[in-house]
């Protein structure tokens, strides 16, 4: 009983801190999960390279703030807003490149012979452990057939010039709200809003909901399939961008090349658990994961933080085996 | 094949000069002057360790340095061998170890290894080392449990995790005088019980335990261990594991205004730390069996030039790993060995012949080794160091016994 009592008085000491932590860290699996979903919706692959995607982000962000605007110490005001401004349209055009040319390389070949589910597999976690590898070696000192790689990543983790003070905001009961939890959950959701209304409301979108409900059938109203792929990977690729960049400054993280690792995962879990392929349900799974994970740390400790989350996705799944909200993208 | 037609004509003309020598008999001696011109024979040695990699960072200044000593070795006229220095490049992986294993026990010129560097790699390769009676000697594997294996060709050079434990923990109590410590580890083979002991010497000490938290190594969110840790009203900190995880802890720690003292160990001593916690690294107290300032870091600096590490860890002792095993080598050959197979018995016997009142004086410390070739000191304590971190620099405090001092 004692150690129930602990528990709960402990929960409630860090009830503030840790639902903080849960939405900050939720609000970027949310946006890593909606890539996994959109591709999931419409050519049924998981699309394992993501977390790589994401992970290009970083170095982009320590490219643009450390080369590109030359950043050494926290801006402010006008100058602030436009780097960071900046700063993100690097990020997601990097990122939403790598995502087209990944489906350009790695996925339509596949496509256009008609090869198995198996194959997409492969070459999907073949294309992740390349452009990991490629990373590492670009230090500067490796050759690719010749050419020396330029020295703009390499085998340990690079630190990305801090853009942004930290400043508390305000205290909620004890716990320090901070500009950069603000700006992520802000920014968050402003690109989750717009994602909505893009898959809702455009030509576009209408083509993707169209190819995920029946590819063939768009296809012979006149859907022009290869383009709505290439679309879709590339709306991945900017909000894994967005991510990339929110998660360095929020977490003082590196450009790293196995950063996208552990939030790649965490993202396919927060996808399935909202039901994969389902566009809010990618965003409500990844808050709830986030909120999951932070919720166990105080009877349970921080390593259990994963064990919990994913108890708590096979329980789901018995229940509902489509996830939270179903396995559909349009709705 | 073309190692053994290299190998042969040097042994015979080797043996030849021995028996030339020994016809000369007393004589011939007198006027030697130290043997100047000896004719030298082959020998190899192996370095083991992370050369590449995303921890190589932990490893490169003790194989530079060990690089630096087998070259003056060689330069050196009346030194009896010409040493090749292999790099067996294992990225600290212990699945990668076999490979590098098979290479240097299979090269029949092989003498001794010089690592491995890593306690995993020392597990995964000491039995073969071992059974092929090739002296090994690292000097940086600290791990206490590698002197369980019972190998007879096994050293270590610095202090195990187990004497560092205890030690962090007197420092925690009698140095940051903290009332309450909150103890964290990667729960790696070298962070939890580097923790865990730690965590029991500090409780000896009188100071309470908030809280031992294991973590998940290369995550980047540390939001929710620190807020476990701001509730449990700790005043200061420990964590067991290396650098890129306690380089974010510190970070995000400090972000959510935490200006406490925060404590690691020689998995952290690096500048990935210094560069990862950024501003927040001061106040952060760190231990180590490796003394990384002193009169050979000024020469290491000038040999090594612009690859040199700004946080040299193990370098010293590098150097004397491969100043020991070089005279190990001197005194075999010396009497009279010319085989590997001799050579590596004398490394053995010189090492074994080191003792506590007769050590090996190396430029990090003197070096004996006890009954588990382990390092020894007449004080045991010395053979740790503290570092304080202060405006972005490591800042040597000196070896435990001036640190804690008395008092403690």
């Amino acid at each position: 009983m004692d150690l129930i009592t602990e528990c709960v008085s402990s929960v409630g000491d860090q009830f503030v801190a840790q639902t903080r932590n849960g939405l900050t860290l939720g609000s970027i699996y949310a946006m890593i999960a909606l890539g996994y979903t959109l591709v999931y919706g419409v050519l049924q692959l998981i699309n394992f390279a993501h977390s790589e995607v994401f992970m290009v982000s970083t170095f982009a962000a320590l490219y643009a703030l450390g080369t590109l605007f030359g950043v050494t110490q926290p801006q402010a005001g006008l100058a602030l807003i436009l780097i960071l401004l900046g700063t993100l349209v690097i990020c997601a055009a990097t990122s939403g490149g790598v995502a087209v040319l990944l489906e350009r390389l790695a996925y339509r070949p596949l496509r256009r012979r008609g090869a198995p589910r198996l194959s997409y597999l492969i070459s999907a976690i073949g294309a992740s452990l390349f452009l990991q590898y490629l990373f590492v070696l670009m230090d500067g000192q490796h050759y690719l057939l010749f050419v020396k790689l330029p020295a703009i990543a390499g085998a340990a983790p690079r630190p990305v010039p801090e853009v942004m003070a930290t400043q508390t905001l305000f205290t909620a009961f004890g716990s320090a709200i901070t500009n950069k939890r603000i700006l992520v959950v802000l920014v968050a959701i402003a690109m989750l809003f717009i994602l909505d209304r893009f898959v809702n409301q455009t030509h576009f979108g209408r083509g993707i909901r169209a190819v995920s409900q029946d590819a063939e059938a768009a296809a012979m109203m006149g859907v022009d399939i290869d383009r709505v792929i290439v679309v879709t990977f590339l709306v991945g690729g900017v909000m894994a961008g967005a991510a990339g960049l929110l998660y360095i400054i929020v977490l003082g993280a590196p450009a790293f090349w196995f950063i996208g690792f552990i939030p790649g995962i965490k993202a396919f879990t927060a996808a399935v658990l909202g039901g994969i392929g389902n566009i809010r349900g990618a965003m409500l799974g990844g808050l709830i994961l986030g909120l999951v994970e932070a919720y166990s740390v105080p009877c349970l400790g921080t390593q259990w933080t994963s064990v919990t989350a994913f108890i708590v996705l096979v329980v789901v799944l018995m229940f509902r085996p489509t996830g939270l909200l179903g396995e559909r993208v349009s709705r | 094949m073309k190692r053994r037609s290299r190998w042969f004509p040097i042994t015979t003309a080797a043996s030849a000069l021995m028996l030339l020598a020994a016809a000369c008999g007393g004589g011939g001696d007198g006027g030697g002057g130290g043997g100047g011109a000896v004719e030298k024979i082959p020998v190899t040695i192996y370095f083991q360790g992370a050369l590449s990699g995303p921890v190589n960072y932990l490893v490169i200044p003790s194989f530079q340095a060990a690089q630096v000593r087998f070259d003056e070795l060689n330069a050196d006229e009346s030194f009896p061998a010409k040493i090749t220095f292999i790099e067996g490049d294992t990225q600290g992986d212990p699945a990668n170890a076999p490979q590098i294993v098979e290479q240097a026990v299979s090269d029949p010129e092989t003498v001794a290894i010089h690592g491995p560097a890593f306690s995993g790699e020392s597990a995964a390769s000491g039995d073969t080392y071992n059974d092929a009676a090739i002296p090994f000697v690292t000097a940086s594997a600290t791990a206490t449990s590698l002197r369980e294996e019972g190998w007879d060709y096994w050293y270590r050079a610095v202090g195990n995790d187990q004497g560092q434990g205890a030690l962090v923990g007197q420092y925690l109590v009698d140095v940051l005088k903290a009332k309450s410590v909150f103890v964290s580890h990667d729960k790696s083979e070298y962070g939890q019980p580097l923790a865990e002991t730690a965590r029991d010497t500090a409780e000896e000490g009188g100071a309470e335990i908030a809280g031992l938290e294991g973590i998940t190594t290369g995550e980047e969110d540390f939001s929710a261990l620190i807020s476990a840790f701001e509730a449990s009203g700790a005043d200061s900190f420990y964590f067991g594991g290396y650098d890129a995880d306690f380089g974010k802890i510190v970070k995000q720690a400090r972000d959510s205004g935490l200006q406490i003292p925060m404590m690691s160990s020689d998995g952290s001593l690096s500048s990935t730390f210094i560069d990862l916690a950024g501003g927040g690294a001061d106040n952060v107290h760190l231990s180590a069996p490796t003394n990384i300032s002193g009169a050979f870091i000024d020469k290491y600096n000038q040999e090594v030039g612009g690859e040199a590490s700004s946080v040299p860890v193990y370098a010293a002792e590098g150097y004397d790993v491969a100043s020991m095993i070089g005279e190990g080598i001197k005194q075999a050959i010396e009497e009279g060995a010319e085989d590997p197979e001799s050579i590596r018995e004398g490394i053995k016997q010189y090492m074994d012949s080191l003792t506590v009142d007769s050590p090996y004086e190396g430029v990090a410390k003197p070096y004996a080794f006890d009954e588990n070739h382990e390092v020894t000191a007449k004080n045991p304590e010395s053979l740790y160091h503290f570092y304080e971190v202060n405006g972005g620099e490591v800042k040597p405090l000196g070896s435990a016994p001036e640190v804690l001092g008395g008092g403690g």
